[in-house]
Parts: structure tokens; sequence; C-alpha cells
């Protein structure tokens, strides 16, 4: 007998030896394969929110406009100023405490005390003397105004005459003011001014109640012109595709039957929903225009009952339902129509939705009417089925899904302001760029019509 | 959850006919899986993907045999090999045999397999660095050397493999194992005193007077 070094033998029998491996291995590839495709889908479309997200904050601190200089403190700087120029007389000409206390100076950036200031009044010049008015600037919020000269929270008679409500404690100083000519010229044009506006504020705060003094958050309504909000969408969708034109591919989750596939049939009572749920965000440009991104579950569902089980269900040929002959049969058994025929089926596709969008917004008093346009990138987080025998129930799982699928809509709401909060309703419409699988059953494209009813708050 | 022996359907597609087919007229030539077939498959093209691992699965579940200490581990060196594998398709440079490629990369999984589970490589004193050379006889089949090998103590299987049928040279086994070259020679002779040792007990009318012959010469 031939005989030959054991690492030969070993060699020439073993380095090419070949086993099958079982099933469960091509099992667990598909299924770890699937996984870091929807993985790496993931991570697209998050990392493609999170640039749209850094997108939108750059936007937002490329437009935030840098802080004004206090607009009441410039007028006092201007004042005294070319005052330390001319003269060195700085006595104070009132102490207006009380008469400016409703003078909105929250918006104060410096330290001075709020609602309390000194206003040094300089050496008669004569082009202030001539410019009355330039006294009367004073700015509510970021909105400077000359006449009338703004108009406060509450208007009262020691507002109204600050001096002579507080001529016992003011009345040395201004009868010491050598610049008396200049105080009482001022003090005049303060006069008027309030007087004007405490006859005119009803009429301008009912007229446009957006006049109102400025506030800490009418500040910020400038400074983040940002809104978040909450949109649920129901609604139909219906198949471009019919359903013949394109083979289902079903898989069991039991392991006990398989049915490959359905010839196309006349199903007869179908319906086919979504239903969505997004929290957005978004950027006002200006009034009307804004830019959102929104971030929600999708769920579509698919609904049959009634004859739709003159349909065939012939399966791979080794398990399941075969109707290839006219005769039902599960596997090699032959079993009554009543027990294949199915009552109901039912599919879910679920979905984790980005959608960046547009929205256009008109105003018409507390009325808005509103437009908008999104894309939607659909990420599957899960798909169920489940059909109803007559003396069973089987769920099953659908195969071939696109772990992304993509589609597009757009909408019009009529909504109504409620001060900072919006409720709208609306009609959404939309079209699917994509089947949701390969092929199959939900390989068609869609197109759906949907009510959206959406609140919103806006900062 | 798919059925026993039905390949995953959502790794491939339809013909259109509604009934699924796995590998329809694969473009294989001989032995290879095409340069086409490769490219497909690195765009992640079911079908594709399946067909390369039809093609490859039984050899690279032999290797994975070789060196796994059980079944169950050498499914799971398997699965890992070939997410690698499907991983890495687009780095494959069509330059040398895609096969070998795959192997190389099969064995390397199973080496790290085997480092994360524990240590397996029994330190032997230096200085028996060679081996005899034994004999045994041809008739000998591939299932019966892999029961044998499957019984072998870890360590010194896996540098009989990699020595005796992958045909690494001691030194590429130091490094792939981070031991010493000494170390793997020793590990080898022991592994060759354990099979001889094995098969005579086995067999012992077979292998008890025509089993070995020491030839005092290295081996490397």
């Amino acid at each position: 007998m031939k005989k030959i070094p054991i690492e030969e033998l070993f060699r020439k029998e073993l380095q090419n030896y070949r086993e099958a491996p079982p099933s469960e291995v091509w099992t667990g590839i598909s299924q770890r394969l699937a996984a870091r495709r929807r993985r790496k889908a993931a991570f697209l479309w998050g990392g493609t929110l999170s640039g749209c997200i850094l997108l939108t904050a750059a936007l937002f601190w490329i437009r935030k406009t840098p802080s004004q200089p206090n607009p009441i403190l410039s007028n006092l700087q201007n004042l005294e100023q070319p005052a330390k120029a001319q003269s060195e007389v700085s006595a104070p000409l009132f102490n207006s405490t009380n008469a400016h206390s409703a003078a909105p100076t929250q918006g104060n950036q410096n330290q001075r005390p709020e609602a309390s200031f000194t206003l040094r009044v300089p050496n008669p010049a004569p082009e202030r003397l001539a410019s009355p008015t330039r006294a009367n600037q004073k700015v509510y919020g970021s909105h400077p105004v000359t006449e009338p000269t703004p108009i406060p929270n509450k208007i009262t008679e020691e507002s109204i005459n600050p001096i002579e409500s507080h001529a016992s404690t003011d009345a040395n100083v201004l009868q010491e003011d050598p610049n008396r000519a200049v105080a009482e010229t001022l003090k005049n044009e303060e006069k008027s001014g309030l007087k004007k506006a405490s006859e005119n504020s009803e009429e301008h705060m009912a007229e446009a109640p957006e006049l109102k003094p400025a506030t800490t958050s009418d500040s910020k309504c400038k400074k983040w012109p940002l809104y978040v909000g909450i949109t649920y969408e129901a609604g139909s969708m219906w198949r471009l595709m019919p359903q013949s034109a394109t083979p289902n591919a079903w898989m069991p989750e039991s392991q006990v039957e398989h049915l490959a596939s359905a010839k196309g049939g006349t199903s007869t009572s179908f319906s086919d929903v979504i239903q969505a749920i997004q929290l957005m965000a978004g950027y006002r440009f200006g009034e009307a225009l804004s830019v959102q991104m929104a971030i929600g579950h999708t769920r579509i569902g698919h609904f049959e009952s009634g004859s739709l089980l003159e349909r065939a269900l012939p399966s791979d040929g080794r398990l399941g339902l075969m109707t290839e002959t006219g005769a039902w049969k599960v596997g090699p058994e032959a079993v009554s129509d009543s027990m294949v025929r199915m009552k109901k089926l039912s599919q879910q596709f679920s979905f984790i939705t980005l959608s960046p969008g547009v929205l256009y917004q008109h105003h018409l008093k507390n009325w808005v009417v509103g437009f908008n346009a999104q894309a939607h990138a659909h990420i599957l987080a899960g798909n169920r089925a489940e059909a109803t025998f007559a003396q069973s129930v089987h769920t099953y799982k659908h195969e071939g899904l696109r772990p992304v699928a993509f589609s597009l809509s757009a909408g019009a709401s009529v909504g109504y302001r409620l001060q900072k909060l919006v409720l709208s309703v609306g009609f959404q419409g939309g079209y699917w760029l994509t089947p949701l699988s390969r092929s199959g059953f939900a390989g068609s494209r869609y197109i759906h019509l949907g009510v959206r009813p959406a609140l919103m708050y806006h900062f | 959850m798919s059925p026993p022996g039905s390949p995953d359907l959502a790794l491939m597609e339809s013909d259109g006919s509604g009934v699924l087919q796995p590998d329809v007229n694969p473009p294989v030539s001989g032995n290879g899986l095409t340069e086409e077939v490769i490219r497909m498959a690195a765009q992640g093209k079911g079908r594709y993907v399946h067909m390369i691992y039809q093609t490859l699965s039984p050899l690279l579940y032999g290797i994975c045999l070789r060196y796994a200490p059980r079944r169950e581990d050498a499914q799971d060196m398997l699965q890992e090999s070939f997410i690698k594998i499907f991983s890495n398709l687009s780095r494959f440079r069509h330059e040398g045999s895609f096969e070998g490629w795959a192997r190389r990369i099969t064995v390397n999984t199973a080496l790290e397999f085997l480092r994360k589970k524990s240590p397996y490589f029994e330190e032997i004193e230096k200085g028996r660095g060679v081996a005899g050379r034994d004999f045994i006889e041809e008739s000998l089949q591939a299932g019966e050397l892999m029961a044998l090998l499957s019984q072998m103590p870890l360590g010194y299987r896996t540098v009989f493999n990699l020595y005796a049928i992958e045909g690494y040279s001691h030194a590429e086994i130091a490094a792939m194992l981070g031991i010493s070259e000494g170390t793997s020679k020793s590990q080898l002779s022991r592994a060759k005193d354990w099979l001889r040792q094995k098969l005579i007990h086995i067999y012992p009318e077979r292998f008890k007077n025509n089993l070995i012959e020491n030839h005092e010469e290295d081996t490397d």
C-alpha cells in the first residue's frame, strides 16, 4: 500500500473539502446584510437631517441681526456729548423716575436702572431748539418713532405731567438751571407728544393689536423667527399600477407555510390608508415663507376583504397553497375550499419619515392660509401582514421591501391664530416616487390624499 | 423567518413570472465567479450576492469546520466571514483569485474567532522544532480525516491547519497567531504526534506497523 506524508494527505484531502452549510447560515447572513443596509440608510438620512439642522442653525445665526444700541441711550448720548463739548453745565433738568415708568425700557441693555433715568440737558444749541422732534425721539422695542410719541402701557396724569407732579422735588433743580428755556421747550414737547398718544392710544391698539408696547417676547420674536408644530395626517392611498402587473412575494414568519406569489385577480374590496404623525420645526424668512424639517412616523395599511379569496395563492411547490390545477392544496394535501379562502387580509408598513419642506403663509388678520410642499424619505421600520382564513389566522412578513422609499407631497391649509398658536386643518396630497418593494404586492406606486390638522407654536 | 432550506427572498429579485428564481443561469465560469457577478454583488444586487454565497459557502464552511471547536462555531465563523466578504467586495481588485481572497478572509476570521474565545496555544518547550515526517495510508477519506482533525486539541489543530493544509510557513503562522516560530514548529510537531497516536488507537490494525517513519528533517 502506498504511503504518503501526513501533511500531504491532509492537504490533498482537506484543502478543498466542501460541505454544504445549513440554511440558517444564509438566513443569518441575509438578515445581517439587510440590517446593515438599514443602518446605512439610517446613517445617511440621519446625516442629512443633521446637516439640515446645522444649515438651519447657520442660516439663523447669519440672519440674526446684531443687537442694536439702545436708542434711548443713544439719544441721551447725543444730547450729552455736545453738551460736554459746549458747556460744563451738567445739572439735571429733571428726574423723571415716575414720569417714564410706563415707558418700555425693559430692552435697555446697559445697566441703567429700569424706568429711571435722568435727562441731562446741554446748553441750548440753536439747531436743537429748532428741532423739536429730536428730544421726542423715543423708541419702543426696536421701532423708532418720532411722532406721535410711542404709546405707553398706562397713561396717567403723572406720566403726562411728569415735571408738575414732581414739582416739589424738582422745582429747585429747575430754578437753578440756567437753561430753563430749553427745559420748558422739552417739557412742552414731551407733554404734547404724550397727550397726543393718550388720545390716540385706544384707537391704535384696536386697529393694530400688534402695536403693543415692546416686551421681552416681542424682542425674541425678532430674534427667533422659529416655530415648532405637530401634524397628523389620515387619508387614503390609491395604486397607480394594477395589482396584476406585479407579482407578490410573501414569506411567513411561522415557517409553516410559504405563499410565494399571487397571480393577479380581481380584488373586490380593498382599501389602502395612510396615517402620519410628524413633529416639525421651521424657520421663517420674512412674514410668509418658511423652511421646515419634520420627523415622524408614517404607517400605510392595506386591507382587503370579501370575495378577494377568489385570488389564487400559488406556492413555491414545497409548502403553501396551490391552485395550479384548480384544486386547493396545502403542501401535498388537498384541503377544502373554505379552509384556504381568505376572509381578510391586512398589511401594515411603518416608516420613520424625514420630511424637509417649505411653507408659505398668508395672514388675513387672525386667519392664516398656508401652502406647503414636502419631500419625504421613509425609512422602513417594520411590516406585518395578517391573512385570516376560515379556520386560522396567519401572520406574515413581507420580504423584499426597500429600506428607504421616497415621496413628495403638497397641501393647502386654513388656520386660525390664537396669539402664538396657530391651529390649522388642510388637505395633503402625495405621490410615492419609489415603490415599497422591489417586486410584489406593495411594489406599485401610490398617490395619496389626506386630511391634515396641525398645531404650530410661533416663538 | 424563512422556511428551512429556503433562501431569503429579500435578497432576490423576481423574474417577473411571479415565481422567484434565486439562481437562474448564474454567470459563473468554471469554479470561479465572473468579474461581472462580483461587481453586481458589490452593488448590493441580491441575486448576485446569493450566487456568490452558493458558490463559495461549501468550501468556506469546510475551512471553518477545520478550525472551529464545534459545528455551531463553524457556522458563526462562516457567517462572519461572508459578512466581511460581502462588505469588502468593492475592495477586491480582480487581480488574483476571488476564491483565494475569500479563503484568506475566512482563515483570518476563524483565527480571530479563536483568539477571542480563549488562549488555545499551549506553550511547549523549545528545542523540539524538528518534526518527523509521518506516513499514513492513502486510503483514508476526507470525512475520516475531518473527524480526526475535529478531535485534535485546538492549539495543535490551528497550527496544523495553517501549515499542513493552507500552506503557510512557520514565520507566517507566527505572525498571524502572535507566537514565536519555535512555538509554531513545536505545535506542529505535537499535532503530528497526536495524529499518530490517534490513528494507531483508532485503526490499530491498519497503522500499527506502517504508520510512522521518522526522518530527522526540518519540516520548515
